[in-house]
């Protein structure tokens, strides 16, 4: 319950929007990153959500497909999102997530990842643990991309997230 | 005697320059204040339509305080304060203002005065010493000879406002004795080996002035340890690192099944304060919904006493000060911010539309899509959360609305209750048309098979999974999808929609079937 409190409380601490400016780290440092986030075994190695938060979005992948990258794509083609929210990574076990809701609610997201094969662990890891109705998730290059809603939509955002 | 009056003139001093308007507030250990009080400390109401075989015609109304005892506490145990007013109200004419409460008001002494002595030491050197503990022997139903700590209480019935109203006592059934016994706590089997017996015999017939029961029978009071009912994980849900790594511990998965064994409350007890009381007692008009949520209050000004005794260890004086509140499950732990937690303990729902932004822009759901947004869960879009408001300020239209826009558990009394074994741990959730891509949830009471109109939110059984509920609720069930995303399901097997759930389940089986319903408490040895 407290946690709860605690973690309504830092949400007002977190960054709304995806972060620009942070992507930065070499394929190198990345490496480094991801195997000390692999030794994280208890929140008190985590500390505060907001942290964590702010850990994952300065130390994004260097290479690949960027968050803002395909959420611009999805604008273009027709799935503008009303708000873009960073997302925690860890949950996907990713390095970074980002994504919102489209006025006709459609959910999107994407998740970075280190490297292609990360990314299809991941997506098979989260297709197994949560396999939620109306939700297609599909990868690209070192991306997860996920859509909640119809299959049109869908459809559409998978062949905007391709192209990239 | 002269240390008397300097405490209660220093406690009046005391008292006279606080100003009544201060928010000297607390509760539930939800709020920051309460947790320095647990004794005062609401931490569930259940309010709901006998379902004991021959009791159809009563509504049970369960106010539990002092949270997570664990059983071995001794050697005082868990006793609630004699300095502090326990209540239950119910509003039952829409106005969200109490008609009737149900004031409780403990002693504590001790055996005989002055507590069991023992006669220690060599003939010719033998001095009487009290025992340390709070039974010195076996204690069983109509034995407490052994027993050094004495609990009892007062129930009074108020009608009309709590402070000004008329007062009347309860009284044992068929006499004019208006004081009850609560049981020792379950210290272990070695001092009370059937403890649930013993408690039994705590389990008092009451007349209710101004209150006829049903032919043939009687209201009933019962104060004492229970287990704890409540079941939740929260606190591991949003603990990240144990959701999502494999680091061989059990981890709850948000979406997963309903129980997962995660209940961090399972081996706790709570303290119960128990009353049956006639539905015709309690409703007004040919309404047949009632609004009831508990509290507790102490007095405005407390000083500790330097030379403290069993009796007297502090000097308490003044007004009444409200520090708890409890209505509708989870509000003040999921839905009111930090700040506001000790104000909304000093509240009355009355005055509720002070707290109606944590309410219609809830950050539950925003939580959630926070931990869980990379994987597709994403917050309601619908604001104002108008569905919100309807959960939890003013009941379900045709259910238990009222009329009034306040926190309240709000019971249809005109219900029939259901059955242990045939509840439906969702309760009324589930009389709900799915929604879909143009219109909300509709209520639709006679279209669904777990359809349990009896429970949560008409209400709430110790067995209805408040936790789920909420958490389904507040991610969108009522609302139509091009608002909830990903909302929460309303149905079992239903297709388009995350069945959200916090690992710890709860169902009626969980419960007995009879009053006052909750377990008998885990004692403190084996």
């Amino acid at each position: 319950m407290r946690s709860l409190a605690a973690i309504a409380l830092l949400i007002c601490a977190c960054s709304k929007a995806p972060s620009t400016s942070t992507s930065t780290s070499t394929s190198t440092s990345t490496s480094k990153i991801t195997n000390q986030a692999k030794q994280v075994v208890s929140s008190k190695d985590i500390g505060a959500l907001a942290a964590r938060l702010r850990y994952e979005a300065g130390h994004r992948p260097g290479s690949g497909l960027k968050a803002e990258q395909v959420l611009d794509a999805m604008g273009a083609a027709g799935l503008a999102l009303a708000d873009r929210r960073q997302f925690l990574g860890l949950t996907a076990h990713a390095s970074y997530c980002a994504g919102g809701t489209t006025k006709d609610g459609i959910g999107i997201s994407v998740c970075e990842y280190t490297t292609p094969a990360d990314a299809t662990a991941a997506k098979a890891f989260v297709d197994r643990q949560y396999a939620f109705a109306d939700t297609t998730r599909v990868t690209h290059g070192a991306a997860l991309l996920s859509v909640v809603g119809s299959r049109d939509a869908a459809e559409r955002a998978n062949r905007a997230f391709q192209a990239l | 005697m002269r240390l008397r009056k300097q405490l209660l003139g220093a406690a009046m001093a005391l008292a006279s320059t606080v100003a009544p308007t201060a928010g000297w507030t607390s509760s539930h250990r939800e709020a920051p204040f309460i947790t320095k009080n647990p004794k005062v400390d609401g931490t569930d109401f259940y309010m709901f339509n006998s379902y004991e075989t021959g009791r159809s015609g009563y509504v049970t109304l369960l106010a539990n305080y002092l949270p997570v005892q664990d059983a071995y506490g001794g050697p005082n145990f868990f006793g609630l304060d004699p300095n502090a007013l326990y209540e239950i109200h119910v509003d039952n004419n829409a106005d969200a203002v109490e008609d009737i409460t149900f004031q409780f008001q403990f002693q504590t002494t001790l055996s005989g005065g002055t507590g069991i002595a023992l006669n220690v030491g060599p003939s010719g050197m033998t001095k009487s010493v009290a025992v340390p503990f709070a039974a010195v022997g076996p204690i069983s139903a109509g034995s407490e000879g052994a027993r050094n700590v004495l609990d009892t209480y007062t129930l009074n019935i108020v009608r009309g406002p709590r402070r000004t109203g008329t007062s009347a006592a309860v009284v044992q059934s068929g006499t004019t004795t208006a004081t009850f016994e609560k049981p020792l706590d379950n210290i272990g089997t070695k001092t009370i080996s059937n403890y649930a017996a013993y408690a039994n015999s705590f389990i008092y017939n009451v007349d209710i002035p101004g209150c006829t029961p049903p032919a043939g029978t009687h209201p009933r009071v019962y104060v004492g340890q229970r287990k704890e009912g409540f079941s939740v994980n929260l606190g591991q849900i949003f603990d990240l690192v144990n959701f999502t790594t494999s680091n061989g511990g059990p981890q709850a998965n948000v979406v997963g099944a309903e129980d997962q064994g995660l209940n961090i409350l399972s081996d706790k007890n709570i303290t119960t304060l128990a009353l049956e009381v006639p539905a015709s007692c309690l409703t007004s008009g040919t309404s047949t919904i009632v609004g009831g949520w508990t509290t507790a209050s102490v007095r405005q000004a407390r000083v500790i006493n330097p030379t403290g005794t069993f009796a007297e260890p502090s000097r308490e004086g003044g007004p009444w000060v409200q520090v708890s509140r409890l209505g509708m499950p989870l509000v003040n732990e999921v839905v009111i911010g930090l700040p506001d937690k000790d104000k909304f303990n000093g509240s009355e729902p009355k005055d509720d539309a002070q707290f109606a932004d944590y309410v219609t822009n809830p950050t539950l759901p925003a939580v959630l899509e926070l931990l869980f947004g990379g994987i597709g869960v994403h917050a309601p879009t619908a604001f104002p959360r108008a569905d919100l408001v309807t959960a939890f300020l003013t009941g379900v239209p045709g259910v238990n609305a009222d009329g009034s826009t306040a926190e309240m558990l709000r019971l249809n009394t005109g219900i029939a209750a259901t059955a242990k074994g045939s509840q439906n741990n969702y309760g009324a959730v589930g009389c709900f048309d799915s929604p879909t891509s143009t219109l909300g949830a509709v209520l639709n009471p006679g279209g669904h098979s777990d359809c349990d109109a009896a429970g949560f939110p008409n209400g709430r059984r110790p067995g209805d999974d408040v936790v789920d509920v909420a958490i389904r609720v507040a991610m969108g069930a009522l609302l139509d999808t091009t608002h909830a995303t990903a909302q929460g399901c309303i149905h079992a097997g239903q297709g388009s929609c995350l069945p959200y759930v916090d690992g710890a389940g709860v169902s009626d089986a969980d419960f007995d079937a009879v009053f006052p319903y909750l377990k008998t408490p885990m004692p403190g040895s084996p």
